[in-house]
């Protein structure tokens, strides 16, 4: 973490699909968290966890239910002209998971770059054909790329030219929904590397999401773990894994596989069970701070039961 | 150990608007009995077609086995008829995949899937079908197995539906079980469930099984011995401590320095493996991997490299192991985790095959 | 290998020759190029492409070349059998200008004779009728190849313009439906089922009653009152299932207003169904026009249409059994060719078929 600025604020974000109808789903259940300039915030959970969601109801791709998520201190969602939303979406920008259905396959790879250059007017002509050249050789591609197809990539090629795309507008923030998932082993170190070459380089803020926690540890400065719509546990990565407190996390933790025969043959699963909580009526469940920058989602008893295992 | 099933220079091409996929290219492996091995691999490595090549799975056209021979109870696997296979197929053989959401007919209850096949194999009565479709739900750790045969799939969680497939598999007792990804599209802690489930199975029953993934994690986990593939080949084979603590290929080493562990900080890079795998239209002469190998040697462009010999039962695809080839360091990550494995030979052997 | 001498020499580090931005080597194809490749290995759709541009060139220039006018009569010289230069002499094929051999109920032979020479009762003086009519004449003594092939002109306008509505409403009408959902959806679905329930020959009396004389735009309004249904719910499901896709959603990110998401993103990739759909309404309408016709409520004579020329025909069946036959063949080949274009372009153009 560089610096303590405040980039994103989220507050008691809701996001409700079917809000009232019997079939209700809370995907995002009244979370908050802040993310800070320069740092790399990793959200993990399993699928249907609601981090996706929670990516998407950011940058706006969804109308939150309730809540409010401030950029720099000005609201990002709520009553806004065209063209508010418009510069907004230059500050913000996101990388998708599936690299085949991210990109228009009717397109060429020079105009899905210059996509945002075109749409806030930022260069015409032969500028803006430079821009994309530039940007093609940032993320490792070549010129002779721009007149090419979607088709004719892998899919690691097609990740970056999604984060090309993303780049083009020259944001501040970028939210990677699951960018590596969809991509080989011997690929994802490629791209990950790229988000970190370009993270140095243009001093970018990510919210990386993901549900492989071997590398959203190495890749993140913060870790939130995301359950059933709620954030249940938020720390520094590195604390995270030396000390889980709320059970799920324990049991994710638990349960990645590790490329190392010895310590899996001694692993012991554990499994989460949310009855072992049991919460009484009346008990105020919310995020506290059980160590320093270490916050839990838990009741008042909870609370105590966790700073006395918490281990310095 | 006993040999259960012997592939042989095992060829399978496809054929495409593009021209021929030669997707596997001369694989060689033996199942023994009660082991686990793991293929491990990338998209297009050829792993998932080398284990549908020994179920016949392969649709021809425009897929073909090309040449090569899949030896299992006497009878090459590769040339008996459509309907001997049929015989083989889920009775001695079975496989589970990917996806359990397609592998379960939505329409018919669990219970009446998993007592098709003891019906059709087994020539079960229908009772006995019932009584033993109780005991396979017992054995994957499903609960209440008199409630759940009677449900439908979309009754069951993605983790309880693998299950399903799992006991589906096993029902008429397969001295081989081949598994495809069968945890990739599960989260974690449903994946450690399923594989705990899978260990459990194999003290209990004692089949073979042949797990495909591209998860090392996974591997680590499951696996007895270890196959790594790449553009269409087998490039290092052995146990699992031989691969994860003495790995000679420098695929592998690729593989495992291009994952973070989780004691890897931020400030070390990660090695990434540069490029993309080989165009296997037109597959590279030489090793498949030398141009994405930042230690390949000149002979690498040139010749396709031999088995070499390092233990009893550890075989790598790399002319680095020859007599003549330069001392080459593997990446710090990877040194960081050999270890002196107590079977090898004083200097590797080059073999013919494995 | 042992008879190649491995030199030690040989055993140098070179490294790796892969980047990450490794050079494609096959030449760029687009989408379109791609199919047109596919299509290309299609028999079928080749076949059926060639017939279906002779047909349409002869629709247009035959009447224009002919020396009769569809409408121009000659009594004298009616029901004339086929008759083509050249062709006239080889006696099997049926393009001699003779009758053929009828028998009649009660046994008497009537021979075939040559119907262009005509013989004078009085002084048995033949004169011989100089000129050719390629596919004989019908019943007033219209030129029938002039008037077959303005029937095929008819009736491939009146299928394309019904296309072109159809191609016109359905993708504006699905494609508000599908991009803005909700309530709007809702509303216009609810329209579409109320008028996919008034029965279509209905639509079409309604339509013959209030424009009296039934041209080729009354008669193309008319089929698409009911036609563009389909499309419109085709175009729907592809923008339901377009635009929750991601390279949407990064529009979205990016900014992009509905407008330019609709026309540079969800249009563009619905073309190939759409195309194909457009290809099978075509023979489709051609069918409907030649059914409409020969029941009666088609295309208002003089002017004829391949329906109402087999109307015309079936009447002398047995007698000028060419009066059939030729608009029926012209009909047939022409829906095959359609047919056979549309199911080509489906194969070429179904992502499913792409590697």
């Amino acid at each position: 973490m560089t610096n303590n600025e405040k980039l994103l604020e989220i507050k008691n974000l809701k996001q409700y699909f079917n809000k009232g109808k019997s079939n209700e789903v809370r995907a995002v259940d009244d979370i908050s968290f802040d993310i800070y300039k320069g740092e790399t915030l990793g959200l993990v959970g399993e699928s249907g966890c609601g981090k996706s969601t929670t990516g998407r109801t950011i940058i706006r791709l969804y109308n939150a239910t309730g809540g409010q998520v401030l950029y720099k201190g000005e609201d990002v969602h709520g009553k806004k002209s065209r063209s508010d939303i418009k510069d907004m979406t230059r500050h913000m920008q996101m990388i998708f998971q599936d690299p085949y259905a991210s990109l228009n396959p009717r397109m060429t790879v020079g105009d899905i770059i210059a996509e945002g250059i075109d749409i806030h007017g930022l260069s015409k002509g032969k500028e803006r054909q430079e821009r994309v050249f530039d940007l093609l050789e940032t993320v490792g591609l070549n010129r002779e790329h721009a007149s090419r197809y979607p088709h004719e990539f892998s899919g690691g090629q097609r990740q970056r030219i999604g984060i090309a795309r993303a780049l083009a507008v020259e944001p501040d923030f970028i939210i990677a929904d699951e960018p590596i998932s969809a991509l080989d082993v011997s690929i994802q170190a490629q791209v990950v590397n790229l988000l970190q070459k370009l993270q140095k380089e243009k001093g970018l803020t990510y919210l990386f999401i993901a549900h492989d926690l071997s590398m959203v540890k190495y890749i993140s400065d913060r870790i939130g773990v995301m359950y059933f719509g709620k954030l249940v546990e938020l720390a520094s990565s590195d604390d995270l894994y030396k000390n889980p407190l709320h059970p799920y996390t324990k049991s994710l933790l638990s349960a990645i596989p590790l490329p190392d025969p010895e310590s899996e043959r001694t692993r012991r699963r554990v499994a989460y069970n949310p009855s072992v909580h049991n919460y009484q009526d009346g008990e105020e469940l919310k995020m506290r701070e059980v160590a320093p920058n270490h916050f839990v989602y838990c009741s008042e008893k909870e609370f105590k039961e966790y700073q006395a295992s918490y281990v310095k | 150990m006993d040999k259960l099933l012997e592939v042989k220079d095992l060829h399978v091409s496809f054929k495409t608007y593009g021209g021929e996929v030669k997707a596997v290219r001369g694989v060689n492996f033996n199942l023994y009995k009660g082991e686990t091995l793991a293929i491990v691999g990338e998209s297009g490595s050829g792993k998932s077609v080398t284990v549908k090549a020994i179920m016949r799975l392969i649709p021809n056209p425009p897929g073909k086995i090309v040449n090569g021979e899949i030896l299992f109870d006497g009878k090459d696997l590769s040339k008996i008829s459509e309907l001997e296979m049929q015989h083989v197929r889920g009775k001695d053989i079975s496989m589970i995949f990917q996806d359990p959401m397609t592998s379960l007919n939505p329409t018919i209850k669990v219970g009446k899937q998993i007592m098709e096949g003891l019906i059709k194999h087994q020539k079960l009565s229908k009772k006995d079908a019932y009584e033993r479709a109780l005991e396979l739900m017992r054995l994957v750790g499903i609960a209440q197995p008199e409630v759940r045969l009677q449900q439908y799939p979309h009754q069951f969680s993605g983790g309880m539906r693998q299950r399903v497939v799992v006991a589906i598999a096993l029902a008429c007792n397969p001295k081989i079980l081949i598994a495809d990804e069968p945890t990739t599209a599960l989260d974690v802690t449903i994946q450690a469930q399923i594989l705990e489930m899978m260990k459990d199975l194999q003290d209990k029953i004692d089949t073979s099984i042949i797990f495909i993934t591209h998860d090392l994690g996974v591997v680590a986990n499951v696996a007895d011995r270890v196959a790594v593939m790449y553009g269409g080949q087998i490039v290092e084979i052995g146990t699992v401590d031989e691969i994860f603590y003495d790995p000679r290929h420098p695929y592998t080493w690729g593989l495992l320095a291009s994952m973070p562990s989780l004691d890897t900080d931020e400030q070390t890079e990660l090695i990434a493996i540069p490029g993309t795998p080989p165009d296997l239209i037109h597959p590279p002469k030489g090793c498949p991997f030398a141009a994405r190998n930042q230690f390949a040697l000149a002979i690498d462009y040139e010749e396709e490299p031999p088995f070499f010999q390092i233990s009893e039962t550890h075989f790598a695809k790399t002319w680095m192991l020859h007599p003549d080839a330069p001392k080459i360091e593997a990446p710090e990550s990877v040194k960081a985790r050999v270890r002196v494995m107590p079977g090898n030979f004083e200097k590797p052997i080059q073999v013919e095959g494995l | 290998m042992e008879n190649r001498k491995i030199s030690p020499e040989m055993f140098r580090v070179v490294g790796a020759t892969a980047s990450d931005a490794e050079k494609i080597s096959r030449p760029s194809l687009t989408f379109w190029h791609d199919a047109w490749i596919r299509l290309k290995k299609n028999k079928g759709a080749i076949v059926g492409l060639i017939i279906t541009i002779i047909l349409i060139l002869l629709a247009i220039f035959a009447p224009m070349l002919s020396p009769y006018k569809y409408s121009d009569q000659d009594l004298r010289h009616a029901n004339l059998p086929p008759k083509v230069p050249g062709l006239e002499k080889i006696s099997w094929l049926p393009f001699t200008g003779y009758s053929a051999e009828k028998v009649d109920t009660r046994g008497i032979k009537t021979p075939a004779r040559d119907m262009y020479v005509t013989e004078n009762m009085r002084t048995g003086e033949k004169t011989e009728y100089k000129k050719y009519h390629y596919f004989g004449t019908d019943d007033l003594g219209r030129d029938l190849w002039t008037r077959v092939w303005t029937g095929a002109r008819v009736s491939l306008s009146i299928a394309v313009i019904a296309a072109i509505i159809d191609f016109l409403i359905g993708v504006t009408y699905g494609g508000i439906s599908g991009f803005f959902g909700g309530k709007i959806d809702i509303i216009l679905q609810r329209i579409v089922e109320v008028i996919y329930g008034i029965p279509y020959l209905i639509v079409v009396i309604l339509f013959r009653i209030a424009f009296e004389k039934a041209g080729i735009v009354t008669l193309a309004l008319a089929m698409t009152v009911t036609g563009w249904i389909g499309m419109s719910r085709l175009v729907r499901g592809q923008i339901l299932k377009l635009k929750n896709q991601e390279f949407v959603m990064a529009a979205q990110t990016l900014g992009a207003s509905n407008m330019s998401i609709i026309f540079k993103h969800l249009i563009p990739n619905t073309l190939g169904p759409i195309i194909i759909s457009i290809m099978f309404t075509i023979p489709a309408a051609i069918f409907a026009e030649a059914f409409l016709s020969f029941i009666g409520l088609g295309i208002s004579p003089p002017l004829a249409s391949l329906g109402s020329l087999v109307n015309d025909g079936i009447k002398s069946l047995t007698f000028t059994p060419y009066k059939l036959v030729f608009p029926a063949t012209v009909i047939s080949v022409m829906i095959l060719s359609f047919n056979l274009i549309a199911d080509g372009l489906r194969d070429a153009l179904d992502p499913k078929m792409r590697k």
